[in-house]
């Protein structure tokens, strides 16, 4: 077997070439050749994308102290100093646009949207960028300068944002701002939880007092944030669609303790479902309806050894 | 020829445990030159095998191969002693959160990419930062650069080798830490 390391310097060449479109047919060929091959280009070509993160580097808060600390040679050094500068411009004008937000927040347009227990709704920005509202969802609105910033008060939202690189989309959610790079995404707040969940594209993710690294969560991962730590995950397009399912009013479930379904479904109902004592703990999977509590609590009781006491206002499963 | 469904179930289940088993390895094989080549041989002997079925738990699979395969090699050598018998126990493979690994801490690895790129000659880094953090094509660096898109292209093909090293790198208490936090942050959400 050739060496990894000659694997992996052909590997990289191949990449690295792919960006100008050329030679695919003899890289098919290469990676046709053996598995190690083809191996070798994937494990680079994940690594790669994961470099795509180190955009954050963008945000003016980290860069100034890594960037002084370059030492560059020769004539890259009027290129560096030039990258420098462009940067910079970059992060006045973003800097100077939310100063400017606060300035004159009097005269900004504030607007709410409210969702109650068990509604959905869906707002059409004047940019063609699409906003649905979960249930129990408070937002608001700003609109300043050009500016473009939603406050999630509370609950869930899913975003489907028109991306325009001057002015970028702002997602503000506790102490946690999430800027749009091109992109559909949710954010959902549970308490002093913040979740986004990415759908296409990328988004940017940092502390509203500009503390902490910036992260960069892309097509098909999840963060989780929440009293100073952020988690990101991977999951497959499966899981990310059961995330989103409730758009389309359905709620699922995989291996999920009866406990945290019926939170769940109590987001969305002003019947509440009160789950007592082991049953708590049974694990159940499927989807449902969400508005339909007497279908679900019928399905538990068919399927589970539960004693379940519909009061009219409430559903009691108990073991 | 290529299965674009097996290679992304390669890259979301295996590539995330590379650093596990490559800490393993290295643990139980004395010719350190030789663990890349190992790495390489487990991968293409899960591959071959996920192309004709899917193992559930991909974590244990792998493994399990790798067992196999540090068995086999030193048959090969003929040295098996008490001292190279593999210390399997230690793995501790479960097959009860398969998911756990894929974790990664963010702003770790974000540090790890930082310093790789910190640590790359001057071109190399410069072509990086122009391609990764400005958005540039290569087309695009290689005119602000002054530079021809070959050398454009060498350079990168460095620099992705030189960050997956740091992307494979990450070390064990950043995925345990990881599933600490989700299992704490499990029992709080839905």
């Amino acid at each position: 077997m050739t060496s990894p390391k000659h694997i992996e310097e052909v590997a990289a060449r191949f990449l690295a070439r792919e960006d100008r479109g050329i030679d695919t047919e003899e890289r098919e060929r290469w990676l046709a050749q053996s598995t190690a091959h083809r191996i070798a280009y994937l494990r680079l070509k994940e690594a790669w994308r994961h470099a795509d993160r180190l955009v954050v580097l963008k945000s003016p808060a980290i860069l100034a102290p890594n960037i002084a600390s370059w030492r560059l040679a020769g004539p890259l050094q009027l290129i560096a100093a030039g990258l420098i500068v462009a940067i910079m411009c970059g992060a006045a004008v973003s800097f100077s646009y939310l100063q400017k937000d606060r300035k004159h927040e009097p005269r900004a347009q504030t607007t709410n949207y409210i969702t109650g227990i068990g509604q959905q709704k869906t707002i059409s920005l004047a940019d063609g960028s699409k906003i649905e509202l979960d249930t129990n969802t408070r937002l608001h609105t700003v609109e300043a300068n050009g500016a473009r910033a939603v406050t999630l008060d509370r609950g869930q939202a899913y975003f489907d944002i028109v991306h325009d690189a001057r002015h970028p989309f702002v997602v503000t959610a506790n102490d946690h701002r999430i800027v749009d790079l091109g992109t559909k995404f949710s954010v959902r707040l549970n308490g002093d939880q913040i979740k986004v969940v990415v759908k296409e594209g990328r988004v940017r993710i940092e502390r509203v007092d500009g503390s902490g690294n910036a992260l960069v969560a892309n097509g098909g991962e999840m963060m989780i944030a929440k009293s100073g730590a952020a988690l990101i995950v991977s999951k497959t397009s499966g899981e990310i669609n059961n995330e989103l399912d409730w758009q389309h009013g359905v709620l699922v479930f995989n291996q999920e303790t009866l406990a945290d379904v019926a939170a769940e479904f109590n987001r969305y109902n002003a019947k509440q479902i009160i789950v007592e004592g082991a049953a708590r703990d049974i694990r159940i999977g499927g989807s449902f309806q969400s508005t339909n509590i007497d279908v679900f609590s019928h399905l538990v009781e068919q399927g589970f050894d539960v004693t379940v006491r519909n009061s009219g206002d409430e559903v009691v499963i108990s073991k | 020829m290529g299965d674009s469904e097996l290679d992304a179930w390669f890259v979301r289940e295996i590539l995330p445990l590379e650093p596990i088993l490559v800490r393993f390895l290295h643990r139980n094989w004395t010719e350190e030159a030789e663990v890349a080549d190992l790495r390489q041989e487990a991968y293409v002997r899960v591959y071959e095998a996920a192309a004709k079925e899917r193992p559930v738990y991909a974590k244990a699979f792998l493994f399990q191969t790798v067992r196999n395969l540090v068995i086999d090699r030193l048959r090969q050598k003929n040295i098996v002693s008490i001292e190279t018998i593999p210390d399997f126990e230690s793995l501790n493979v479960s097959n009860d959160d398969p998911s756990a690994e894929r974790y990664v801490l963010a702003r770790q690895q974000i540090r790890l990419l930082r310093d790789a790129l910190e640590q790359l000659p001057p071109r190399c880094r410069e072509v990086v930062v122009l391609r990764k953090i400005e958005g540039l094509s290569q087309r695009e660096v290689a005119e602000r650069l002054d530079i021809t898109e070959d050398t454009v292209e060498h350079q990168v093909a460095k620099g992705i080798r030189a960050l997956a090293r740091a992307v494979y790198s990450q070390r064990a208490p950043i995925v345990a830490n990881a599933r600490l936090y989700t299992a704490r942050t499990k029992a709080k959400t839905r």
